[in-house]
């Protein structure tokens, strides 16, 4: 009955929106978070900056502009300059030497550049650094990267992660089995884990057989708001042979980007190169059970322990 | 270009003053009516009928045998509404073949006057431009912005500093004057830096040059003439409908008055800029027009450059206000001063 609440986000106000190779000092770059448009930079100092990406004067995206030798950016239409600590409108082109820049500027925002990955405080310069998300991966042999746009909203591809994590992520060589899980969830106050078996994909049909027991473990650990996730493969010692974290975020209308890092030992002599799809299985969807994505809502979790 | 209403500009000021009700502008939400449209050029209309539109409405042109309609059916289809308020009886919108152009009267055909359109002192009012002269541009956005746009002086060394040169020049004033129905800027500039493109294409040999900038708007109909009257390079007049086909769409039919300079060269080369100039102002008009269209009032801010835009959205705000309240007269403000051959500077053709 609360399956179509929205999971609670109140209060979190950091979302990824950029892996850090993706910003450099030479180009803007737009990105668009919960329909909100922002220029992402890096400034003479090598911090990146976070401003509304619409000029004060008429309203152009600051993000078809450039980036300045002292590190401001330059709107493309008319070339005000902004900071991107401040957001002050810094430099208007044809002002004479004698004329004072007015008070204008653009909204900036709190931007925190840790692990890799951007994350952008959404309440402005002030927003809470306690909710920063942790996405520190102890560092394996082999490291890869990626972000994808998904044609799937945030919240429902959060609960989609939950509840059939073969639709979401990929492992080239290895089937993850949706609906065999180790275990009842474990439900914290702000994630939810959950273990998945992961079975080698054989070349031929699956066999009709059960097997009795899985090469390798996948272990999910979503934080419930659905900003963040990590994922981890593990083989039958218990093992990690992968870890993954994944940076979550709603962009606009029902699309949302996944930006995620991994760091992986071989195994058997190869890299499972765990990973988020690019595009969704629409068979794995319909097959999905909704189960663990209820426990991302209090009511359910409550029920729970009430049964429990 | 009247001097009715007169207004030099010194300072913020009067950019500042603007300020306050030009935030209350609304682009894209209101048709003004009561004008004539240039919306095809007459050779461009061959067998199959034309279709235009203006603020939505359709607007099919074709022959029927000598004549020339704009109906807003097509006329092999039969016929299916009893038409808007804006046609007569028989479907057809006023229609007039003047410089080239086939205009058409949006707005109450009872109200048609053809004393209501432009002067345009560089064309021949009976004959068309020759082929290299004319073309169409399409701008992504509501025609308001086109026209501010326009009115905006900043933006060239920007967005076309390619083609006009750098900022860095002596002296830039801007004036302007304005009536309920126009806007008109002149900008003087001193020593201005040629771009590589004027030394290069158009084969300038100094460094240098001094330039009188005219601009000229219709507000009702978007149509606009710009002019520049440089020390050392020939000058070609241009008009440019900039008619408002939606909110979203801009048409923009252009033609040069070719016949100004003797410099063959020049009157062939110049014209084929304009498709890329117009490729500079619809990189940042068509992303402006979701940022403006239908959203809630924000006020945007200004400098003592903008004060010809600024003016434009105080014009049309009381445009808009008098048609709502069912005014779509011209008023007398609008009777010609002097003659605007004289004021662009340019020999007469028509
Ligand atoms: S719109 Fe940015 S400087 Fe004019
Ligand atoms: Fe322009």
């Amino acid at each position: 009955m609360s399956k179509n609440k929205k999971a609670e986000t109140a209060g979190l106000h950091w979302w990824v929106v950029s892996l850090s190779e993706d910003v450099s000092a030479d180009k803007p770059l737009g990105v668009i978070c919960d329909g909100r448009d922002y220029v992402l930079f890096r400034d003479a100092g090598g911090a990146v900056r976070a401003l509304l990406d619409q000029c004060a004067h008429r309203r152009a995206p600051l993000s078809l502009g450039r980036i300045t030798a002292q590190g401001w950016i330059e709107c493309p239409y008319h070339g005000w300059r902004y900071s991107g600590e401040s957001g002050s409108c810094v430099n208007i082109p044809n002002l004479s030497a004698e004329e004072k820049v007015p008070g204008y500027g653009v909204d900036a925002f709190a931007v925190e550049e840790r692990d890799g990955f951007i994350q952008l405080g959404t309440e402005g310069l002030h927003s809470d650094r306690t909710q920063l998300a942790d996405f520190s991966l102890a560092q394996k042999s082999a490291q890869w990267h990626a972000s994808h746009l998904i044609a799937y909203p945030h919240d429902a591809l959060v609960d989609l992660l939950l509840d059939a994590p073969g639709a979401v992520l990929q492992i080239p060589g290895a089937t993850i089995l949706n609906n065999h899980r180790y275990g009842e969830p474990i439900v914290s106050p702000t994630t939810i884990e959950v273990t998945h078996a992961v079975a080698w994909t054989p070349r031929g049909k699956m066999p009709k057989q059960a097997q009795a027991d899985f090469p390798l473990a996948l272990r999910l650990m979503v934080e419930k708001a659905g900003h963040s996730a990590r994922v981890e493969l593990s083989d039958d010692t218990g093992a990690v042979l992968i870890a993954v974290a994944i940076g979550l975020s709603p962009v606009k209308r029902n699309l949302t980007a996944a930006l995620w890092r991994a760091t992986g030992e071989p195994y058997r002599e190869r890299i499972l190169e765990l990973g988020v799809r690019a595009h969704l299985d629409a068979l794995e969807i319909k097959h999905a059970y909704v189960y663990p994505s209820l426990l991302r809502r209090d009511s359910a979790a409550e029920q729970l322990i009430a049964i429990a | 270009m009247n001097t009715v209403v007169a207004e030099t500009v010194a300072a913020e000021k009067a950019a500042t003053a603007e300020d306050t009700l030009a935030s209350k502008w609304r682009p894209g939400e209101f048709a003004l009516r009561d004008a004539w449209f240039p919306v095809a050029q007459a050779p461009t209309l061959h067998k199959r009928p034309l279709l235009r539109m203006v603020h939505s409405q359709p607007f099919y042109i074709w022959r029927d045998g000598d004549r020339i309609r704009a109906t807003d059916y097509h006329p092999i289809a039969p016929r299916r509404t009893d038409g808007s308020e804006f046609v007569s009886a028989s479907g057809d919108y006023p229609l007039i073949e003047r410089f080239g152009y086939l205009w058409v009267w949006y707005g109450n055909p009872a109200n048609a006057d053809p004393e209501r359109m432009p002067d345009i002192p560089f064309l021949p009012q009976h004959r068309a431009q020759p082929k290299y002269a004319w073309g169409v541009n399409f701008f992504h956005c509501t025609y308001e912005l086109v026209l501010e746009n326009i009115l905006d002086l900043t933006h060239i060394d920007f967005v076309h500093g390619s083609f006009s040169g750098s900022a860095d020049s002596e002296e830039d004033s801007i004036r302007f004057e304005s009536t309920s129905e126009t806007v008109t800027m002149i900008r003087t500039v001193k020593n201005r830096p040629l771009s590589t493109y004027q030394r290069e294409v158009l084969g300038a040999s100094q460094t240098h040059h001094d330039i009188d900038a005219f601009t000229h708007i219709f507000i009702r109909s978007g149509v606009c003439f710009l002019h520049s009257h440089s020390s050392i390079l020939p000058g070609i007049p241009l008009m440019q409908s900039n008619t408002p086909e939606s909110s979203t769409l801009t048409r923009a039919n252009y033609v040069f008055g070719v016949q100004q300079t003797q410099d063959k060269a020049y009157a062939r080369n110049w014209p084929r800029t304009a498709p890329d100039i117009a490729a500079q102002d619809e990189s940042v008009l068509n992303p402006q027009n979701p940022r403006y269209l239908r959203q809630p009032p924000r006020r945007d801010n200004s400098t003592r450059f903008d004060a010809a835009g600024l003016h434009y959205r105080k014009r049309h705000i009381a445009l808009i206000e008098r048609q709502q309240n069912g005014d779509f007269d011209y008023l007398p403000d609008i009777a010609e001063g002097s003659d605007l051959a004289d004021i662009l500077k340019v020999k007469r053709m028509s």
